[in-house]
């Protein structure tokens, strides 16, 4: 039987993250919306969010620790953690939560693959200091190479014991500030997937700098980068993994088992976004006409609001049980893609029809529905299209070739 | 905490659930279909697995399972055979078996149908279709209680009604004698989270096993120099059916549990939609030989349809969760 219950030490983790979003991340996010532009580095967000200190594995969902051997049998359940934060965090403002400091999505990469001096040097080290907030970022998607990940062109050539790298990536969360960003290219483009590597690149580093930060619908105190490498150099010890990860390890592999984690947590994201949309025009409805005699009109919009009630409280339960299943260790590939198609359009849904309760006044942006429904659009766009995951899905169940 | 474990005792039943719905039902189909029943040794042989008391109470010869767990196993009974269910047992008979006089019916499994109605109805009144063969007696789910109404006349409809034809299909005639109420209105509420969920999980069940026949057939059939499975406006149906199941069904497993009457009639309301859409599509996906008896999907879809219409259908459920959205919980509330 389906347990959806949460026991008392994930009521705690909710609250106290209900507590920050209410205090620092909605300010933020309605900071942003006023200047159009990310959050500055020098937000007191972040300062405060640094002095809090909330372990970075709660935000991506990490964090679970296996039991010592031979010590008791501890539950994992990082990933159930992981995604109450990530609807929660939503709920209050994406885009301010998207540019926490942090590793951000790098972090998942890291974890999977990296070494124990990368780990200590790129995990720990950069993070050390709460009053010097820092960020990591991940690198994948480029001009010409979107939802089809295979064809990234950006090449990594050997010489001696360094990696030259050439090439441009853009939509990268946080690039333009990150301290590191784990950097995905091609060692040998005619091996296709089995040629990508992933590299660690600092700030700093020659030739490695920032090309655009982008003006977008929604998200907008986050940061959007356009990153550029023109021939940098980085030591055969920044190859993620080590220089001895072999082939099919530390590329293509990694951006995709990274996927299993972050899609139910972009899933449960959505569902934050739209419950805030609803629960905003549930309120005014309230108010406005919630005493009887309705109209019909009026009868039509609650019944609207049931509708995306029910689908908002379905999607949530696919991204619990996709999280659910990375913390028992079984496979969560379909649920994981299954979350990601369903929940970002029953949030789209949520937020039209939360518009639509409240009228005029839902096109402005002190309404916050109408800022809601501009963030979430991403939702069904990043971490895979619907589109990509359908494809997931139809070559796990109908042996759909490869393309 | 959250979890969606499945326990030993729901695997089992829901196996033996299976495996009668395989061996039993699923065969000889059209031929239960065609005569408007089941034969009796196959009646006995449900009655003996206990399928048509699971969740009574063990004093009147039920096995008393949570309603969780009962709902899976008609799923999986509707999964091959829509019309089993409701045929060979009486659904609500949790509900029913609460008062006297329907314990008595309970007890002795006399033939019979629930419907719901927004207002009593005064007088002798008909009653158009119920799926079932010779009702002795016909209970009323009204918003302020049930009635158990057992001066009933019923006709054999002529013709073929949409769906569930093997469990029987009559025109009811209820007299304005012979009608006592036996629940109040909490009490109703209970009759309808039984029905609702028994509905849904019938159409769960059917549905899911529309979309699992078009998918193998999809993966079969061959046209323009592949299976057209792998065609991509195929694919993604199929696929968008699968995802759009799975979810109703944990929205269904979710209030099963709880046994919330608005979260019961969300999830209703849900599946019925869900059921209703994937049912279309499956008969779609095998384009014109979806549309014959050679293939089951056409009789899901006719049978998915006439249990979406049980029970005061989904836009009784609906307006239910309509009335309540103002006053439900928020999701995610926590207790301090």
């Amino acid at each position: 039987m389906i347990d959806a219950t949460l026991d008392a030490g994930l009521n705690n983790v909710l609250q106290m993250l209900r507590a920050f979003g209410q205090r620092h991340l909605r300010p933020a996010g309605m900071d942003a919306e006023r200047t159009g532009e990310p959050l500055p580095v020098d937000h007191p967000l972040f300062s405060v969010f640094g002095r809090l200190g909330f372990r970075f594995g709660m935000m991506e969902g990490g964090g679970s620790k296996s039991a010592d051997k031979g010590g008791p049998k501890v539950e994992k359940r990082g990933a159930r953690m992981g995604i109450l934060a990530a609807e929660e965090l939503a709920y209050w403002d994406q885009g301010s939560c998207m540019s926490l400091p942090g590793p951000g999505l790098g972090g998942g990469p890291m974890a999977l693959l990296a070494t124990p001096d990368q780990k200590k040097k790129y995990l720990k080290e950069a993070f050390k200091d709460p009053d010097k907030p820092a960020w990591g970022a991940y690198a994948l998607t480029e001009p010409a190479a979107g939802s089809d990940v295979a064809r990234i062109r950006s090449t990594a050539k050997q010489d001696g014991d360094h990696w030259i790298i050439n090439g441009e990536k853009m939509f990268i969360t946080n690039g333009a500030r990150a301290e590191w960003v784990v950097w995905f290219a091609t060692i040998d483009p005619s091996k296709g997937r089995a040629g990508h590597r992933a590299f660690i690149i600092e700030k700093g580093t020659p030739g490695y700098r920032p090309t655009r930060i982008e003006k977008k619908m929604g998200l907008t105190s986050s940061e959007t980068a356009g990153l550029v490498c023109e021939d940098v150099r980085v030591h055969n010890s920044q190859m993620l993994g080590g220089h001895d990860t072999k082939e099919g390890e530390g590329g293509f592999k990694v951006a995709m088992a990274t996927f299993d984690l972050t899609r139910p947590m972009v899933a449960g994201m959505a569902v934050g976004i739209g419950r805030c949309a609803w629960e905003r025009a549930r309120d005014l409805a309230k108010d406005a006409f919630g005493k009887k005699p309705r109209s019909t009109k009026e009868i039509i919009l609650l019944d609207r609001l049931a509708h995306a009630r029910r689908k908002l409280d379905a999607a949530r339960l696919m991204c619990w049980k996709a999280a659910y299943k990375i913390d028992v260790g079984e496979p969560n590939t379909i649920e994981a893609s299954m979350a990601k198609i369903y929940a970002p359009r029953a949030a789209m849904e949520a937020c039209s029809i939360a518009i639509d309760v409240m009228g005029l006044a839902g096109i402005t942006t002190d309404a916050l529905v109408e800022k809601c429904y501009r963030d979430v659009k991403i939702f069904d766009i990043f971490e895979g299209t619907g589109e990509v995951q359908r494809i997931v899905l139809a070559r796990r169940m109908l042996d759909f070739p490869s393309i | 905490m959250i979890a969606f474990g499945v326990t030993e005792e729901e695997q089992l039943l829901e196996e033996s659930a299976r495996r009668f719905g395989d061996d039993r039902l699923r065969g000889p189909e059209r031929d239960h279909e065609h005569d408007r029943g089941y034969p009796s040794a196959i009646r006995a042989e449900f009655a003996e697995m206990g399928f048509g008391a699971m969740s009574l109470p063990e004093a009147m010869g039920g096995a008393d399972l949570p309603l969780a767990v009962v709902a899976r196993a008609w799923e999986k009974l509707a999964a091959a055979d829509p019309s089993a269910a409701i045929a060979m047992t009486i659904p609500g008979i949790t509900a029913l078996s609460r008062s006297r006089a329907g314990a008595e019916i309970a007890k002795a499994r006399k033939p019979g149908a629930i419907i719901v109605a927004d207002e009593r109805k005064p007088g002798t009144f008909e009653i158009p279709w119920v799926p079932c063969a010779n009702p002795e007696w016909i209970a009323i789910v009204y918003p302020d209680g049930v009635e158990l109404a057992t001066d009933v006349t019923a006709t054999a409809i002529v013709g073929s009604p949409c769906g569930l034809r093997a469990a029987g299909a009559s025109k009811v005639t209820v007299k304005d004698t012979k009608r006592e109420p036996i629940a109040d209105a909490a009490e109703a509420a209970k009759w309808l989270v039984e029905l609702r969920v028994f509905a849904a999980a019938c159409m769960l069940g059917a549905a899911r096993d529309a979309a699992s026949y078009a998918r193998k057939y999809c993966m079969e059939r061959i046209a323009f120099g592949k299976p057209i499975a792998h065609h991509q406006g195929l694919a993604f149906a199929l696929v968008d059916a699968a995802t759009d199941l799975d979810i109703a069904s944990l929205a269904l497993a979710a209030a099963t549990v709880n046994l919330d009457p608005i979260e019961i009639a969300n999830a209703h309301v849900l599946v019925t939609e869900t059921a209703l859409q994937v049912a279309d599509r499956s008969v779609q996906a095998l384009g014109g030989h979806g549309y014959l008896f050679d293939h089951p999907v056409e009789k899901r879809m006719r049978d998915i349809r006439a249990l979406a219409s049980l029970y005061g259908g989904a836009a009784a459920s609906a307006r239910d969760a309509t009335d309540a959205v103002l006053t439900i919980p928020n999701a995610m509330e926590v207790s301090k």
